[in-house]
Parts: structure tokens; C-alpha cells; sequence
């Protein structure tokens, strides 16, 4: 007999040990030490000649990202950095949004296929992952470009347009959607499906209410792969869009490059942290509430 | 051929259904099956795995579609309507509860369905909770919750809809024995409070005459035998049947002038209705044998096993040519009884029956 069981953290046993060492090494010097190098970056002043910091503590940086100093000396609050940070997170929110509702049916209709036919269609969508994802974006300037298949079949042009970025990022995170929530509608029980038929309700009701609710956790860790990536993503809006519209990745980008300010490039990363960090946080707390 | 009168009676008329194996040979589930069962009736599915009576109960609840013939309940035809149309509900083997709700969300999800005033639902939770005594549990989830608890739960989700006739593909399989036992008396409870159609799928022979008002019998798709527990115990019309349901020794021969002749055995006084003839098969229950005394003697036979079921005998014996034959006796001649030895049989003759 089958029970749905709901998964539960047991906290202690995945506890640090011989096994586990090589990943806190990596974890530790490929993630903790850079974001540690960052913050600490953040709070020093630029240096000399532009580019790198020098050792003297400020919090110029996030002055910087949020007031403007005019020629008076006045100080206002400076909305350019907030509106680029707001574009971002429209534009992730938007193709997590068309991720959901293409990869949702996708994935649903993906699991409820034969076994042999599943594993066939999941190969399909993994197929994009076997090749680089700059090669994929310059396929997609040849054919959103001028005289590119899409010109030809009568669309406008859409590359160097935030268009072009919209449907590129979409494109390239739309699998990461489809995958977890296929893992977690491969896991559900036909039985329960037919349940809620013979219990009276239309196809849609049982969408709705049984399975987008038993496949929640797969649909969290979707929006989770695919916004956080999306809200830094720069290649994208560099190839595709031209960077003719400023996203916070590409702003991080030129503060490291072009306008030699590490200290701000350094405070916009530590914000973009900040911020997936809360939304992170936040899709937990409500994994927490639907669990309980 | 199949009544249909009837307010609220399912009739299954020539249904037949056929599979593709694997290697993409046809297999028929369902060969001409009819069936006609009156309203209120309780009425078990008996058969061994793959015989085709879930096919049929998922052929009524709208999981498979019929090749042919037809099902009508209270006067309609219904096998052309899809599962969430038909006024049948199923009681799952897995039960198949929803497992982020709670037992009384599990059941109102039924009834929402319908257009029912909210007052309404939550006034039929609590009745059918009640019926199950699951009042207590009404918050619980089902990973809260035993294998009779969720059985239960999905008993109530089930009656809750007040459907026609109530489907139920091996509710009780996977309980224990005890919980079992406990559970079919609840069932005919139920049932009785009720009064709606059970048709009950099982493959457990004894839980099909504790349940059915009537059982019928499957193999590989047909429709072997119908009726009570009484006429089908006492009188299999084959010997798949005689061998399903309960114990039995078939023996193949004779019948001339009241006396059968055949695997080395000789009976007298064969009932008159079983006439004379050659290749006659006679069946004859353990509990009709009895060893040491009686009145008909059928003659010594060598004893070739004892088995001690507690309130009963099991003795089996061989015949002259080596043919089993199974006898249920009282446990105080066990002290007289060796493997090895011979015994004389006795029959009573009235209890002997016919099969094709």
C-alpha cells in the first residue's frame, strides 16, 4: 500500500564529517570567501586610479546607490540605481511568470505519459543543457536579427530590444521550471488523480485543487532556479537587448568595468544578494505554512 | 435476456473489454458479462488476481471504457459518461485520500463539487463522520492517521456524495486480519444504515460470503456463477468455483443405479436430481466426510497428512488410485489418527453435489 508521506527535515544527521569535507571546502572557498570579499568591498573607498578599493571603511558605495549630491553640495534620494533594480525584478517576475505557465502543463503533462515515453521527453528538455548557453544566445541573434528567420516570417526585428532579452532568458530558463515540478507530478499517485474525478470534480477543479497543490514543492524550487538566475542574468541582456536597457547585471558588469567603482559594484552585488535572499527566505516560510 | 425495471438498479448488459499486453497480444478482462443487481443490494466480486472484476468496477466508475454492451443504472445509461458525471462513487484500494487536506476537507472536496449550500456540506461532514465514528479525527491528515483510520476516512468521503451504488476495489486488502474482521462488520453496518448498492471487489473468498447479499464469481474474464453465499458454496456449478470458494474434493466417474465409480472410490446412494451417466464430476465439501462412523461407508483410505487448525481437523486422505480427498473432522479423534495408516470414510450422500 502506498501512503503519500510528506518529507521531513531531520536536522543532526547531515551534520559535518569526514564525507561531507571536500563540499564545505568548495562551499567555503568558491562561495563563502567571494561573497565575504564583496561585502567587505562594498564598505571601502575607491581607489586612486579608479579601479580596485583602498583600505579605508565608507559607506560612500551605498550612498552612492541611493542619494545624488548636486553641485551645491544638496543631497537627494536618487532613483536611477532603484528604477534599474526595479526593471530587474519586473523582468525576472515576468519570465518566472511565463516559465510557470508553460512549464506547469509542460511538466504535468510530461508526467502523466508512459514511462518510456517520459524519459524520451525529458531527454528533450535537457537537450538545450548540452550546449554552451553563449552559443544559444548568438543562435538566438541570428534569428531575431535583421534578415533572421523571424524578419523573414514577418515579425519585426526584435533584436537589441528588451524583447529580444525577455524571450532569451525565458528560452534558457524555462527547463529549470520544467524539471523539478515534473519530478514532483512523476511522484503522484493515478489513484488520487481518478479519486478526485469519481468525487465529482471537472478537470479543471482537479488541477487546481489536487494536483498544482501536491506538486507545490516542485513549482517553489522552479520560481526559486529560475528568478534568482534570471534577476542577475547578463548575458542575455547583453547579446540580446543590446544593453541598450540597464539591468542590474549589467550594471554591476560596468561598475567593475567602464566607470572603475568597485566599491559600488560591490554594494549593488551585496543588494541583489540581499534581495534573493528575502525572496528565498519567504517562499520558505511559506513552504512552512502549507507543510503545517 | 437482463430486466430492466427497476427504479435504481445497475444493469450490466454483454459488457466485454480487452487489453494489449505488453508484447501487443489481445487479452480479454471482460467477456460478455451481465449482471443485474437490485438497489440496496450488497454484492461481491469474487475471483483470483487479473479475472476482470476490478476492470468491471472501473468500467462502472468511468476509469475504462467499454468495447461493448452496456450499463445502465436506474433506467440511464451511464457508460458513456465521463467518471465525474456518473452517480457512483469508488472506495480506493490505496484509499487515495488527498494528502494535503485534512479528513474533513478530504470530504467536503466531494461535496463542493455539487452546488451545496455551505451550511449544507458541513452539516453532511459531520453525518457521515459520524457514521464512521471518525467525529474525533475530523482535522487529522491522512499521514496522521492508521490504514483503518484512512480506511475510514475514504468509506466517508465516498458516502458523503449519497451515491447510487458504492464502489469498493479492495478496501480491506491491506489491513491486518484482526482490523479486517472489525472492519466487514462495520461494513454491513454501514451498509444496512445506508441502504446503497455495495458492489465490494475481493479476491479473499472468506470475506466474500462474510460481506455479499449475493457474490459472483469471475475467471479470466467471465461470469462464472451468481448468487447467495448459500447456493454458491453449497452448489458450485463448476468445479473453478467448487475449488475457489471454500475447500472441496472433485471426483470424476460414473453413476449407475445410485452408486458413483470412479478414481478409485465407490459412493452409494448418490442423490436422485444427480442422474446416472459416465464422466460425471461430483463434488463433495470436507464437512460432509467424517472418519469412524457414519452411515454411508466410501471404505478404507490410507491418511497422507493431519493438519491442526485449532477448532477443526484437516485430514487428507488418498484414495486407491492416489486422489485426494479433503475431510473436515472434530478434533477429539486426533489421537487416533497416524499419517501412514488407513481410516474408513463416511459420507453423508445428501450433501453430494453436481458440477458441469
Amino acid at each position: 500500500m502506498r501512503i503519500p508521506v510528506r518529507s521531513k527535515r531531520e536536522p543532526g544527521i547531515y551534520g559535518p564529517n569526514a564525507v561531507s569535507f571536500p563540499a564545505y571546502v568548495t562551499g567555503f572557498f568558491l562561495v563563502g570567501m567571494p561573497l565575504v570579499v564583496i561585502t567587505i568591498f562594498s564598505f571601502l573607498s575607491r581607489g586612486d586610479f579608479g579601479s580596485g578599493v583602498i583600505r579605508k571603511f565608507t559607506l560612500e558605495a551605498y550612498r552612492t546607490v541611493f542619494f545624488e549630491t548636486d553641485l551645491m553640495g544638496n543631497s537627494s534620494f536618487n532613483f536611477t540605481y532603484l528604477h534599474i533594480i526595479g526593471r530587474s525584478v519586473l523582468l525576472a517576475f515576468t519570465v518566472t511568470l511565463i516559465c510557470l505557465i508553460v512549464g506547469i502543463p509542460t511538466a504535468i503533462w510530461i508526467a502523466l505519459q508512459k514511462k518510456s515515453t517520459q524519459r524520451v521527453l525529458i531527454a528533450l528538455v535537457t537537450i538545450p543543457f548540452w550546449v554552451n548557453v553563449l552559443a544559444r544566445t548568438y543562435a538566438w541573434m541570428l534569428l531575431l536579427s535583421e534578415g533572421g528567420l523571424f524578419d523573414k516570417l514577418g515579425s519585426p526585428v526584435l533584436l537589441y530590444t528588451s524583447w529580444a532579452t525577455f524571450i532569451g532568458l525565458t528560452y534558457a530558463f524555462l527547463p529549470f521550471m520544467v524539471l523539478p515540478i515534473y519530478a514532483s507530478a512523476e511522484k503522484l499517485d493515478r489513484s488520487i488523480l481518478e479519486a478526485a474525478f469519481d468525487l465529482g470534480a471537472s478537470g479543471w477543479r482537479v488541477l487546481i485543487r489536487i494536483v498544482i497543490p501536491m506538486i507545490r514543492f516542485g513549482i517553489f524550487a522552479g520560481i526559486a532556479i529560475v528568478f534568482i538566475p534570471a534577476l542577475g542574468a547578463y548575458v542575455q541582456p547583453a547579446l540580446l537587448g543590446g544593453n541598450k536597457v540597464m539591468l542590474i547585471g549589467s550594471l554591476i558588469n560596468d561598475q567593475f568595468g567602464e566607470s572603475r567603482n568597485w566599491p559600488v559594484g560591490s554594494a549593488l552585488a551585496v543588494l541583489l544578494l540581499a534581495m534573493t535572499g528575502l525572496i528565498l527566505l519567504s517562499t520558505r516560510r511559506r513552504k512552512l505554512e502549507f507543510a503545517s | 435476456m437482463v430486466d430492466d425495471s427497476g427504479w435504481a438498479d445497475l444493469v450490466i448488459s454483454g459488457v466485454s473489454k480487452s487489453f494489449r499486453d505488453p508484447k501487443g497480444a489481445e487479452v480479454k478482462a471482460l467477456a460478455e458479462v451481465s449482471l443485474n443487481i437490485p438497489s440496496g443490494e450488497f454484492v461481491v466480486l469474487l475471483g483470483p488476481s487479473g479475472c476482470g472484476k476490478t476492470t468491471l468496477l472501473r468500467s462502472i466508475a468511468g476509469f475504462e471504457k467499454i468495447d461493448a454492451g452496456y450499463i445502465n443504472l436506474g433506467g440511464t445509461r451511464i457508460d458513456l459518461l465521463p467518471p465525474h458525471k456518473r452517480p457512483v462513487n469508488t472506495v480506493f484500494q490505496s484509499y487515495a485520500l488527498f494528502p494535503h487536506m485534512t479528513v474533513a476537507e478530504n470530504i467536503s472536496f466531494g461535496l463542493e463539487n455539487e452546488k451545496i449550500e455551505k451550511r449544507e456540506i458541513k452539516s453532511r461532514v459531520a453525518e457521515v463522520l459520524e457514521l464512521v465514528e471518525m467525529r474525533a479525527l475530523s482535522e487529522r491528515k491522512p499521514s496522521q492517521m492508521s490504514g483503518g483510520q484512512q480506511q475510514r476516512a475514504a468509506l466517508a468521503r465516498a458516502l458523503a456524495k449519497k451515491p447510487k451504488v458504492l464502489l469498493l476495489d479492495e478496501p480491506l486488502a491491506a489491513l491486518d486480519l484482526k482490523l479486517r474482521k472489525t472492519m466487514q462488520i462495520e461494513l454491513k453496518r454501514i451498509h444496512r444504515a445506508t441502504g446503497t448498492t455495495f458492489l465490494f471487489v475481493t479476491h479473499d473468498q472468506n470475506e466474500a460470503m462474510a460481506l455479499g447479499d449475493r457474490i459472483a464469481v469471475f475467471n479470466s474474464g467471465q461470469l462464472v456463477q451468481v448468487g447467495t453465499p448459500f447456493e454458491i458454496y453449497t452448489a458450485p456449478t463448476t468445479e473453478f468455483v467448487a475449488n475457489f470458494i471454500g475447500e472441496s474434493t472433485v471426483l470424476t466417474g460414473s453413476i449407475d443405479s445410485r452408486t458413483f465409480t470412479g478414481e478409485g472410490v465407490k459412493i452409494q446412494q448418490i442423490p436422485n436430481q444427480i442422474a446416472d451417466g459416465s464422466a460425471k464430476k461430483i463434488i463433495i465439501r470436507p464437512e460432509a466426510f467424517s472418519l469412524f462412523s457414519g452411515k454411508n461407508s466410501v471404505g478404507q483410505l490410507r491418511i497422507k497428512e493431519i493438519i491442526f487448525a485449532g477448532d477443526a481437523l484437516e485430514v487428507l486422505l488418498a484414495s486407491s488410485t492416489g486422489h485426494e480427498v479433503r475431510v473436515k473432522s472434530d478434533v477429539s479423534i486426533l489421537a487416533q489418527l497416524s499419517v501412514g495408516n488407513e481410516v474408513e470414510l463416511f459420507v453423508d450422500a445428501a450433501q453430494i453435489g453436481q458440477i458441469n
